[in-house]
C-alpha cells in the first residue's frame, strides 16, 4: 500500500535572488554532515575539525530555576564545543521538529524543514536576503520592526506599507494596495514581512479571520509570508493565536521563531520553519557565513527541551505570559495615570511594548531623542518604526518587559513632563516660525 | 616613548577607504533601538524603556558552572549569568573586547593605533561580512589558490572575478601577484582592491608564508593599493621556532583586515572569532553584525572572558605550546604514514602549520571519482582537491588529509586503504593505456 503524502507544488526559484541561486554547498560542510551521520567505523581524514581534546573545558553543569540540572561532559561536552552541520545540532533539530509539529500541526509537514539560526534577526536577514533583490518591492506592516528595515536598506528595495489598526494588518487595505499595483502594472511583491502575534511595535495580535484572509490574498497574488513571530507564546488574549504556518496549505509561509524572549537572548538561537527548498537556501548561506549557530547554545537548549518535554515547556510559556501580562497591566495603569489628557494608547494584546500616541505633537523624534535623553527617559520614537521615517510620527514605543514598577512610574512621569514642555515649546516654535 | 612617537607618526598618514567599500554597504543603517542602548551607557540613571530586552527573571537558568582542565572552576550566577543570557553590544562583550585589544597589541605590536576589533560568530562570519563590505559584483579579488572551501562559498554568489594567486611550499608567490597586476595594468583591466590569504597553516595546503614574502607582499599592497584580508585561523597552530610576523604587525598604512578564530584553540562550538581592522572599516562591519546576528553569543563570550581571566600569563603560553605540540605530533604521525604508504604514489610538502597534509596523487588525473566512488564506499573519508577550486568540475590531483582527529591506527589503516585504491586505479589505467 502506498501512502499518499501531499507535496508542496510551488516553484521557489521564482522567489530567489540571483545571489541566492548562485550559492553552492561547501564541500567541507557537506562532509561535516556526512561525518555526523556516518557510523563510527569510518575513518575520517576529511573534515577539518579541531580535536576537542585540546579544548580547555572538562565539564559544564547547568542548574535550572526549577531545581533540575544537567551536566555536559565527555562526548557530549565535546560535541557542544565542536563544529556541527550548518542546519543545526541534529538532536535539537529533531526535538524542534517534534515541537513545531505539536505546536502548529502544519499542513504538508513532510515537505518542510527547520534550520537553527543565530537568533531571529539572523533568520530574518538570511530569509530576506534569499528573496529580495535590488528594486524588489516588499510588503511590510506599517509601523514595523526596524530590524527588518535595516536588512532591507542596503538593497534599494521598495517598501509597500500596509496599514494596521488595533487588530493588525487590515486585509481590505492590503487587497486594495495589491489590486491598484497590479492595475498600474507595477512590479508585484514576492514577500510580506509581518509579526502576527504581538506586532513590534504596536502589540497587536492578528485575528484568525484576518490571518485566513491575508493567507488567501497571498495565494491570490503569489507572495510568501515571512512571519517573524518571537512573541507567539506571549499573548495576553483568551485564546492562543493560530500561526500562519498552521494555515499554510501551499508552502508559502516562512516561520521565524526565537528563543530570545523565552529562554535567553544571549544564547542567540532562532529557528526557521519553511518549505525544504527555502530552508536549504538559508542553510547554504550559513555555510558561507557563520557556519552554524553556537553549538553550546544549541546543546543547552536541547538538554532543556529533553528534560522538560513539550508539556513543561508550555507551562513555562504560561508562566511567562502571566509575568508579562502583569507588567502590561502595570504600565497601562501608570500610563493612564500620568498621560491622562496627553496621549492615547490601546492595551497591547501580546509582546513587550506599549504604543503611545501623543496628542498635539506632530512628531516625537526630537522630543524623545534629544530632550528625552537629557531628561533621563529613554523610549523609542515612533518614526523609527515607520516605512517612511522621514514623515512625522506622534507615537512612542515603551517597553514594559524589564523596568521595575518604580522605574516605569518615574519614566511615565518624566514623559508627561516632557510632553507638557514640548507642547509649550512647540507653540513657541510655531509662533516664532510664523 | 619611541613607540608613542612611531605610532603618532604612522597615524598621520590616512587612507581613503571610500574607494574600497561597496555602494550597498554605504546604504547600511543602524538599528535605532540598538543605538539607544548606547545612549543609556552615557546616562546610567535614566530609565530605559527603549529597547526590547526581555526580563532575565523569566529565563529558566539558575547557574552555569564550568570546570576547566587545570581544575579551576567558575560559576556563572547573578549578574554575570544575566549578562551571559541577555542581549549585548553588537561589537562584543566589552570586557572581552578590552582583553582582545590588549592581546592584539601584545601579539602583534601593530604600528598604528587607529584600528579596533569586534567579536564575530566565528571568523568566517567576519570574512563574509568583509567581502560584503568591499566587493561589488564584477570586482576582481585576489585569492590564494587552492582556497578554503568556506571562502569559495562566500565569494561565488557575489559574482566577483576571482583572480587566483598560486602558492608553493612557502605560501603564495609575490612574483605571481606582481605579474598578474602588471599584466592587468598593461591590458587596461581594473586592479583588484583586495587580496585574501591564509598566511599561517593555509587551508588546505598547510603552508606558512615565509617572512620575506610577507614583507614583499605588503610592499606590493602599498604599490598597487590593495587591502590584505589576513584570515589567520591557524596563527597559533604553527610548528615553527617563533611565531610568524602577521600582516597586521607590518601594517603601517592601515590596509590589513585581520581575522582570528578561537575555533582551533579554545572551541569551535562557541562560535567566536575576532576581526581587527582600521576603525573606519570596522564600524561598517559592526553595523552589518547589528543587522544580522545582532551579536555573538553572550554565553560564549562571557565563558571565554572568564577563562582568560582565570589564566595567568604563563598559562596562555603553555596552552599555545601544548596545542602546537599536540598538532605537531599528529602531523609527524601523519607524515610518517604518508611516507610509508605513498612513497612513489604521491608528492607532498611538509606542512608547517594547521591541520592538513596536501598531497598530490601521481598517475590519477582527477581524484574526485576516486574519493566518491572508491574511498568513501571503503569507509575512508578524505577531501578531494576539487573542493578547493572555484570550479569544482576542474580536474584536481590533490587530496587533503586532516590529522587533527584520527588516531595513529586510523591514519595507518586509512592511508593503506587509500594507497591500495590508488594502485588499483593506476593499474587499471596502465592496462587500458596498454590496450
Ligand atoms: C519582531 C522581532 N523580530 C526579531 C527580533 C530579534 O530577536 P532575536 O534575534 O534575538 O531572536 C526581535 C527582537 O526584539 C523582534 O522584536
Ligand atoms: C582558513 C579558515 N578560515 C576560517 C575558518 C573558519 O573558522 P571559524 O570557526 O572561526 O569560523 C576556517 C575553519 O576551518 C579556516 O580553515
Amino acid at each position: 500500500m502506498h501512502k499518499y503524502v501531499p507535496q508542496i507544488k510551488m516553484d521557489y526559484s521564482h522567489f530567489k535572488t540571483d545571489v541566492s541561486k548562485r550559492r553552492r554547498s561547501a564541500a567541507t560542510r557537506e562532509l561535516t554532515k556526512i561525518a555526523y551521520a556516518a557510523p563510527h567505523n569510518v575513518i575520517s581524514l576529511a573534515e577539518g575539525m579541531p580535536n576537542e581534546e585540546t579544548f580547555p573545558f572538562v565539564e559544564m553543569r547547568v542548574k535550572l530555576n526549577d531545581g533540575s540540572s544537567f551536566v555536559l561532559e565527555g562526548e557530549e561536552l565535546g560535541a557542544a564545543l565542536q563544529y556541527i552541520p550548518s542546519q543545526g545540532y541534529p538532536l535539537l533539530l529533531q526535538a524542534m521538529r517534534e515541537f513545531q509539529r505539536k505546536a502548529h500541526s502544519p499542513p504538508l509537514w513532510e515537505s518542510r524543514d527547520i534550520v537553527v539560526v543565530s537568533g531571529g534577526q539572523d533568520g530574518l536577514s538570511k530569509a530576506l536576503e534569499a528573496i529580495i533583490g535590488p528594486g524588489d518591492p516588499v510588503l511590510v506592516q506599517d509601523p514595523f520592526y526596524p530590524g527588518a528595515g535595516v536588512v532591507i536598506a542596503p538593497h534599494l528595495v521598495e517598501l509597500i506599507p500596509v496599514v494596521q489598526d488595533d487588530f493588525g494588518i487590515d486585509p481590505i487595505g492590503l487587497r486594495e494596495t495589491l489590486r491598484s499595483r497590479r492595475y498600474s502594472g507595477k512590479k508585484m511583491p514576492k514577500i510580506m514581512y509581518i509579526n502576527a502575534t504581538g506586532a513590534n511595535p504596536t502589540g497587536t495580535v492578528l485575528s484568525l479571520e484576518r490571518r485566513k484572509e491575508i493567507y488567501r490574498i497571498a495565494c491570490e497574488y503569489n507572495f510568501l509570508i515571512l512571519d517573524d513571530d518571537p512573541y507567539h507564546f506571549m499573548y495576553f488574549t483568551e485564546e492562543a493565536p493560530k500561526s500562519f504556518l498552521s494555515l499554510d496549505t501551499e508552502g508559502r509561509v516562512i516561520r521565524l521563531d526565537s528563543f530570545s524572549k523565552v529562554l535567553s537572548s544571549g544564547l542567540r538561537l532562532g529557528f526557521i520553519t519553511a518549505a525544504a527548498p527555502l530552508v536549504a537556501s538559508i542553510e547554504l548561506h550559513m555555510q558561507s557565513s557563520h557556519l552554524h549557530a553556537p553549538t553550546l547554545s544549541q546543546v543547552i537548549a536541547y538538554k532543556l527541551l529533553k528534560i522538560w518535554g513539550y508539556e513543561k515547556m508550555m507551562e513555562h510559556f504560561r508562566r511567562i505570559r502571566l509575568f508579562y501580562k502583569q507588567r502590561r497591566d502595570l504600565i497601562a495603569g501608570l500610563a493612564k495615570k500620568h498621560l491622562h489628557g496627553l496621549a492615547e494608547f490601546s492595551l497591547p494584546s501580546a509582546g513587550f511594548f506599549l504604543w503611545i500616541k501623543v496628542w498635539g505633537i506632530k512628531d516625537t523624534w526630537k522630543m524623545v531623542m534629544q530632550r528625552g535623553v537629557t531628561h533621563g527617559v529613554l523610549m523609542a520614537p515612533g518614526a523609527a518604526f515607520m516605512a517612511d521615517p522621514s514623515q512625522p510620527c506622534n507615537a512612542i514605543r515603551a517597553s514594559f518587559a524589564k523596568a521595575s514598577y518604580e522605574e516605569m512610574d518615574l519614566a511615565l512621569e518624566r514623559l508627561a513632563i516632557l510632553i507638557r514642555e514640548e507642547l509649550v515649546l512647540g507653540d513657541s516654535i510655531t509662533d516664532s516660525e510664523i | 616613548m619611541e613607540k608613542i612617537t612611531r605610532r603618532y607618526m604612522a597615524s598621520c598618514k590616512n587612507m581613503d577607504y571610500s574607494r574600497f567599500t561597496t555602494k550597498s554597504s554605504q546604504r547600511r543603517k543602524p538599528n535605532l533601538i540598538r543605538e539607544m542602548t548606547k545612549a543609556r551607557i552615557n546616562r546610567p540613571d535614566s530609565v530605559f524603556l527603549a529597547g526590547g530586552l526581555p526580563n532575565t527573571e523569566t529565563f529558566p537558568f539558575a547557574n552555569i558552572t564550568v570546570t576547566y582542565k587545570d581544575g579551576q572552576r567558575y560559576s556563572l550566577a547573578g549578574q554575570n549569568l544575566d549578562t551571559a543570557l541577555q542581549y549585548g553590544a553588537s561589537q562584543g562583550y566589552p570586557p572581552l573586547l578590552q582583553k582582545m585589544r590588549e592581546f592584539q597589541i601584545k601579539w602583534h605590536n601593530p604600528p598604528r593605533n587607529d584600528w579596533d576589533l569586534a567579536l564575530t560568530t566565528g571568523s568566517q562570519d567576519a570574512c563574509c561580512k568583509a567581502f560584503d563590505l568591499l566587493l561589488e559584483e564584477g570586482d576582481p579579488v585576489m585569492v590564494q589558490r587552492p582556497t578554503y572551501a568556506g571562502i569559495i562559498g562566500a565569494l561565488n554568489p557575489l559574482g566577483v572575478e576571482v583572480v587566483r594567486i598560486d602558492d608553493d611550499a612557502d605560501g603564495i608567490i609575490p612574483e605571481g601577484i606582481e605579474t598578474i597586476l602588471e599584466n592587468r595594468r598593461r591590458d587596461g583591466l581594473v586592479l583588484p582592491k583586495v587580496l585574501y590569504v591564509n598566511p599561517t597553516g593555509a587551508n588546505p595546503t598547510g603552508t606558512v608564508l615565509s617572512e620575506d614574502r610577507r614583507k614583499r607582499i605588503y610592499e606590493l599592497a602599498q604599490r598597487y593599493d590593495f587591502l590584505i584580508l589576513e584570515d589567520d585561523a591557524y596563527f597559533f597552530l604553527h610548528f615553527l621556532e617563533k611565531p610568524p610576523t602577521s600582516f597586521f604587525s607590518l601594517d603601517t598604512d592601515g590596509r590589513v583586515i585581520r581575522f582570528d578564530s578561537f575555533s582551533k584553540i579554545i572551541s569551535a562550538g562557541l562560535r567566536v572569532g575576532v576581526i581587527t581592522a582600521p576603525q573606519l572599516l570596522l564600524q561598517k562591519i559592526v553595523l552589518h553584525i547589528e543587522n544580522s546576528t545582532l551579536h555573538t553569543s553572550s554565553l560564549s563570550q562571557v565563558l571565554l572572558y572568564k577563562l582568560f581571566e582565570s589564566w595567568k600569563q604563563e598559562q596562555f603560553e603553555e596552552h599555545f605550546q601544548y596545542i602546537q605540540q599536540f598538532y605537531k605530533k599528529k602531523r609527524d604521525i601523519m607524515l610518517a604514514a604518508v611516507e610509508k604508504h605513498f612513497t612513489g604514489l604521491a608528492e607532498w610538502n611538509v606542512p608547517n602549520g594547521g591541520m592538513f597534509v596536501w598531497i598530490k596523487i601521481l598517475g590519477v588525473e582527477d581524484v574526485f571519482d576516486l574519493v566518491m566512488k572508491k574511498l568513501i564506499p571503503n569507509g575512508v573519508f578524505a577531501l578531494p582537491g576539487n573542493a578547493f577550486n572555484f570550479d569544482i568540475s576542474v580536474s584536481d590531483q590533490h587530496l587533503r588529509l586532516c590529522y587533527s582527529y584520527a588516531t595513529p591506527d586510523e591514519i595507518d589503516k586509512g592511508l593503506s586503504i587509500i594507497a591500495k585504491l590508488i594502485r588499483e586505479e593506476t593499474n587499471k589505467k596502465e592496462k587500458s593505456d596498454c590496450v
